[in-house]
């Protein structure tokens, strides 16, 4: 079921991408296009598509007249709603143009958590795919509460991968992989692989992506990434403008191994 | 927020529209510019205004190659999710003629059931609306379950009209007002105005009959009464009267609101 090595990329039948903010707005809003291209391609193929996306806030900051991050959280919510339509519109319309219909889903960690909200949301998000729509899922930024939050859609992507079994999650950031310290740091290296048990010792991964604009950093994608790839996900992480050739199967970014899977797969 | 009587409706400064699903969908899409006007022509005169509409799985449905409503909830969920953007576009690309820009909101019953979720609602609808921003609320139909769900958006729309404090709630659907039986049989008539205790004892009310929506006058009847208790007015009529309605026109059915905590009524 799962993608065990790299190889099978290019064959996976079940992928969750997931992209970051500060990938797709701001400055590098003209990166949304060729992700989507990447997305159309590998659903056309005959793979299943689910689309994690962050960047409702900073969609919508334009339309209240904002040009940073709001800090307070009713300002972030009320850019997110205004955001969430801009960034939801822009998907539809143009995979609409490669012939994939898409369908919103507006998640709370409940949703992902608890019964029978979780049931629930693995039954609607499996009609979707069965209909060959595309889901692109987000958090509901507008009724979540700081301390309901998932804190950054990294954990979101990974829980739904585990709870729909997906074979592949792939964490599309502005990073092109990890790295065993910051990357613009001296010494820094390029880590290719993370078997499932091994341990990271001697490695210090940030915490904000520094971006300003997004949650994520490369600490949030650790964490996500052994989730997943603990519960039988293959996880490659690697930076947005890469995503195509990723989805192709090129040996870049990095790989976290998924565990082996017992027959009875264990969800978390 | 005071007692607002027929003759304040133009001065309400906080008003919650509602419309179903079969007003604004299938045959009846081309209905959404008329609406907008109206809205719009409220919001222009300073009133702050939510919208509460259905339609995401109607406008959802083509898109699946369905014919007919889905009766399985995973399906109905399907449709939803795809609908609900599209549904939102259509508002939008209709108020970018008045320059209103409009959030969504999806809400499940649990937000506005529990106290942290609830506040944490109503403070981000606040913020909206001061920012002048027309908040558009649905149900979050896509991972509501049947056990959690609000039941239909004449519910959704009159908990949201407490959330918010509204001085006016507009529940419109395809008939022009609440008539005493269903209004194609005879003997019906119009009932004008519902004060506060009155039980409308004798009064027959239906269930939905366009197939597409959920509601009815039955549902209208219970969300009203919801809303007038907690202070809110609320007019029900159709979305085909909905300009004469936020212009404070004698139509549809008055539910007259409780007084705040503390007043005397005046009589």
């Amino acid at each position: 079921m799962s993608a065990h090595e790299r190889s099978h990329i290019s064959t996976a039948r079940r992928i969750v991408v997931k992209v970051g903010s500060s990938s797709i707005t701001g400055a590098n809003v003209h990166q949304i296009g060729p992700l989507i291209e990447a997305l159309a391609e590998t659903h056309g193929r005959g793979a299943e598509i689910v689309l994690v996306s962050s960047g409702a806030v900073p969609s919508g900051m334009r339309h209240l007249g904002l040009d940073e991050r709001p800090s307070d959280l009713a300002t972030q919510q009320a850019a997110a709603s205004v955001g969430q339509n801009v960034l939801a519109a822009i998907y539809r319309e143009t995979l609409e143009g490669h012939g994939i219909f898409t369908g919103q889903v507006l998640l709370t960690e409940g949703d992902l958590l608890n019964e029978p909200h979780r049931a629930n949301t693995r039954r609607t998000i499996n009609r979707l795919l069965d209909l060959r729509t595309l889901p692109i899922v987000n958090e509901n930024d507008t009724v979540a509460t700081h301390g309901l939050r998932f804190g950054d859609n990294d954990r979101l992507a990974a829980m739904l991968s585990v709870l729909i079994r997906a074979d592949l999650l792939v964490l599309l950031s502005d990073v092109d992989a990890l790295y065993t310290k910051p990357p613009q740091l001296p010494g820094a290296e390029r880590i290719d692989d993370i078997g499932y048990d091994q341990p990271l010792v001697g490695m210090e991964f940030g915490g904000s992506s520094g971006a300003g604009v997004g949650t994520g950093g490369a600490n949030t994608k650790v964490k996500a990434a052994r989730l997943a790839a603990a519960a039988g996900t293959a996880v490659l992480v690697t930076a947005t403008p890469l995503a195509a050739r990723a989805l192709r199967g090129e040996h870049l970014g990095t790989w976290f191994e998924p565990a082996p899977m017992a027959p009875d797969r264990i969800l978390l | 927020m005071s007692v607002l009587g027929r003759e304040g409706v133009r001065q309400a400064s906080r008003i919650v529209v509602k419309v179903g699903s079969s007003s604004i969908s299938g045959a009846n899409v081309d209905q959404i510019p008329r609406l907008v006007d109206a809205l719009a022509a409220a919001h222009g005169r300073g009133a702050e205004i939510v919208l509460v509409s259905s339609g995401a799985i109607a406008t959802g449905m083509p898109y699946l190659r369905l014919d007919e409503r889905p009766t399985d909830l995973a399906t109905q969920q399907a449709a939803a999710s795809v609908g609900q953007n599209l549904l939102i576009f259509r508002y939008q690309n209709s108020l970018d003629r008045y320059d209103i820009v409009a959030g969504q909101v999806l809400l499940t019953a649990g937000d506005l059931e529990n106290a942290a979720p609830r506040s944490n609602a109503r403070r981000a609808m606040d913020r909206l609306l001061g920012l002048r921003i027309l908040p558009i609320v649905n149900e979050n139909d896509t991972v509501a379950t049947h056990e959690i769900r609000f039941g239909d958006n004449d519910r959704l729309a009159a908990l949201v009209a407490t959330l918010v404090r509204a001085d006016l709630l507009v529940l419109l659907s395809d008939v022009d007002a609440l008539y005493t039986r269903p209004p194609h049989l005879p003997g019906a008539e119009r009932i004008e105005n519902v004060g506060l205790g009155d039980t409308l004892a004798g009064v027959e009310f239906g269930a939905s009959v366009s197939g597409v929506g959920t509601g009815g006058a039955g549902t209208k009847v219970s969300a009203a009464r919801i809303a007038a208790q907690a202070g809110t007015a609320v007019l029900v009529t159709s979305t085909a009267l909905v300009a004469e309605a936020l212009d404070g026109a004698p139509i549809g059915t008055w539910f007259e609101p409780a007084p705040p905590v503390g007043t005397d009524r005046l009589s």
